[in-house]
């Protein structure tokens, strides 16, 4: 348990460095731990799990920055992740009432790697953000190219490429959390 | 939608993040927050007339020191709520408050009894809350834009010490206008100013702080 603490964190202090690779072990470590976490908690709605756990990987990536240094990794992770979920129950009417308050260490000894597709349609989301936001999403994120290379592909800035992304990563957050 | 696509989507070409600073966000929020409230002070209400010779008075600064020393009290806790998973520290707001308390006690059992009942009503007691409340308005809504680029966690919390912290402020420009130096006054009017400028933050903080 101690040593996933230190790889998770070592694995996020590096994304945060720039390290891409670093940061996609990162977020599927954190999904695997976070959907066994999740399906402890959602035990009446095992099928919404894939949708909660979505929503608080994107979460985590909007407020990485949020991350103070020096600071645990665990409890940042889990802290956003109840959140999420809390936000989840309330807009679908339920009370979170029964939300356990839990120690985060014992949480990271279970992972759970078995996926479930959600109903959620990527391409379908982005195409409902501005063309500013969209386009810097789709041809670095999904097209691989580098932000210089977006920038003259749009025309625009590498600063607006790279706000284009960060805002549209937000309003992503803000459609999915609108979707019942 | 697979969660592996979304992490691929998130990973892909990440150039890494500089760690948030709150309170290099919060700052000039508070700052021009300030400065809104002082516009709003000279304004509404105008200077107070007597306000050069009230200020060479040692009991004109209990207002604003006050104010300064809440306003010092809620920025760490504003900072550490605007975080997950750091929990804010919120006995230190009692400090100054209790400081003020004390010294409003001691004006009221030291003076006359007759006169017990002005140095707690002054002049203008209708009008002074209600006056930091609306004062606090401004740097409230500016608080509250520069939380949303971070990321609280407990959010009717954040919006209660930015509230809270929007209210210091309006208390603070609040003495450029307002004439009564009674300390029982402050205690009384001047904190539910405050009370009330926290009270809107906290119905304001789960509206828009929501991510």
């Amino acid at each position: 348990m101690h040593d996933r603490e230190q790889e998770l964190a070592a694995l996020f202090a590096a994304a945060v460095a720039g390290d891409a690779a670093a940061y996609r072990r990162f977020l599927q470590l954190a999904a695997q731990l976070l959907r066994a976490w999740l399906r402890r908690r959602m035990t009446q709605r095992p099928d919404e799990v894939e949708d909660v756990l979505q929503e608080i990987l994107l979460a985590l990536h909007n407020q990485r920055a949020s991350h103070q240094p020096g600071q645990p990794l665990g409890p940042w992770m889990f802290a956003i992740a109840r959140y999420k979920l809390v936000d989840y129950w309330r807009r679908h009417g339920r009370r979170a009432a029964h939300l356990p308050l839990d120690d985060e260490h014992c949480e990271l000894a279970a992972v759970e790697t078995e996926q479930a597709n959600t109903a959620r349609d990527l391409a379908k989301l982005l195409a409902a953000l501005p063309a500013k936001q969209r386009e810097p999403i789709r041809l670095v994120k999904l097209a691989g190219l580098s932000v210089s290379e977006a920038a003259a592909e749009t025309g625009l800035t590498e600063s607006a490429v790279k706000v284009g992304i960060h805002r549209g990563l937000k309003a992503l957050a803000a459609l999915i959390r609108k979707e019942k | 939608m697979k969660t592996d696509e979304l992490i691929t989507l998130l990973a892909a070409r990440e150039g890494g993040v500089a760690p948030a600073r709150p309170l290099a966000r919060v700052a000039p929020a508070l700052a021009a927050g300030f400065v809104l409230a002082l516009l709003g002070v000279l304004a509404l209400f105008g200077v107070n007339p007597e306000l050069a010779s009230d200020a060479s008075l040692g009991h004109f600064w209990a207002r604003p020191l006050f104010a300064l020393a809440l306003l010092a009290a809620v920025l760490p806790a504003l900072a550490a709520c605007s975080r997950p998973a750091t929990s804010a520290r919120l006995w230190p707001l009692a400090l100054p408050l209790l400081a003020l308390w004390l010294g409003a006690a001691l004006q009221l059992v030291s003076a006359p009894a007759g006169e017990r009942g002005a140095l707690l009503l002054g002049n203008s007691w209708q009008s002074c809350a209600a006056s930091i409340l609306l004062l606090s308005l401004p740097p409230l809504a500016l608080l509250l834009a520069a939380l949303r680029a971070l990321a609280p966690t407990r959010l009717a919390l954040a919006g209660a010490l930015a509230g809270l912290a929007s209210g210091c402020l309006a208390a603070l420009a609040y003495t450029v206008h307002c004439p009564e130096l009674a300390l029982p006054f402050a205690a009384l009017w001047y904190v539910l100013g405050i009370v009330l400028s926290t009270l809107a933050g906290a119905w304001f903080g789960p509206r828009v702080l929501a991510w």
